[in-house]
């Protein structure tokens, strides 16, 4: 944990109001970004995201500083994440086929084409699997970080990114294997 | 990196979420004040709840203890009136007639 996260920290168990928004001025970009692409709809994962916040504020006690500040409040995300699966996973299947449709002649390789494609490829893998990549790929943890938000084995999820890295770039019309060798070790 | 790393990248950097939302850390504020006044309910509705139980208690109490002059039920009297006193200056603005008996026998014994 660095020393800005730390006095955030130390702020908000003071009851610091002021920290607390500090706080999330500096995590919400990374706990949305990665609600947003695990979940794959906007409403949902800011929802989430605002709930994750507000137990990260109420049991802020319990942090013991053992991961970074984001790490933990990716880990509280991924848990909300989990448990409202159910009631998304029907609508996401419909918003997929919508986008696919909205892209319209866009044509293979184009921006908002490898947008869609990249969602679909996300939505595709299964969901700690998808949490893996999102944390490493798209918001620049490191494997060791994203182990402990998701709560996997650092083995396993080094396997579920280069996998999963493997099926996104299929998806974007790449070859399997070519770049999923170039994953290399980040811990 | 090769171009369909790139391409990989640039579907990711497409749809980040803005820098800086102050928008969104209202809505979580007003989240938290909400769940605050929701919690803040709860426990008045749970005081509301205990202090009817007691106050029933408390009755039969006092009728006993006229009926038996039994110690134990007076001080479980006195213990509930106690605690109705507290909670009722927590949660009501009450002044608590506890802590205002006691400092005036504090005053008292002072002066003497």
């Amino acid at each position: 944990m660095d020393s800005e996260d730390a006095e955030l920290v130390e702020g908000i168990r003071k009851g610091s109001e002021q920290a607390f928004n500090l706080m999330i001025d500096r995590h919400q970009q990374a706990v949305r970004g990665f609600l947003r692409r695990l979940l794959g709809n906007a409403a949902d994962a800011d929802d989430i995201a605002q709930e994750t916040f507000l137990a990260a504020w109420q049991h802020i006690h319990g942090y013991r500083g053992g991961a970074t500040l984001r790490s933990w409040l990716c880990a509280i995300a991924w848990r909300k994440a989990k448990g409202a699966q159910r009631a998304w996973v029907r609508r996401r299947t419909r918003e997929a086929e919508y986008q696919a449709d909205a892209v319209g002649d866009g044509g293979p390789g184009t921006w908002a084409e490898d947008c869609v494609a990249v969602q679909q490829a996300l939505l595709a893998l299964p969901i700690r699997q998808r949490a893996a990549v999102v944390l490493c790929l798209a918001e620049g943890f490191t494997h060791a970080e994203a182990a402990k938000a998701v709560g996997t084995p650092l083995g396993t999820l080094k396997s579920h990114v280069i996998r999963g890295k493997a099926l996104l770039i299929r998806a974007l019309g790449g070859d399997l294997g070519q770049d999923a060798e170039k994953e290399g070790p980040r811990d | 990196m090769t171009e369909f790393e790139t391409r990989l990248q640039r579907a990711f950097a497409a749809d980040a979420s803005p820098a800086t939302d102050p928008l969104f850390r209202i809505q979580v504020s007003l989240r938290r004040e909400r769940a605050a006044l929701r919690r803040h309910l709860a426990e008045a509705l749970g005081f509301v709840c205990v202090s009817a139980v007691l106050a029933v208690l408390v009755l039969q109490a006092v009728y006993e203890v006229v009926e038996s002059t039994s110690v134990r039920l007076l001080v479980i009297a006195i213990l509930t009136m106690a605690y109705v006193a507290v909670f009722a200056r927590r949660y009501l603005g009450i002044p608590s007639f506890v802590e205002d008996l006691s400092a005036r026998v504090r005053s008292v014994i002072w002066r003497h």
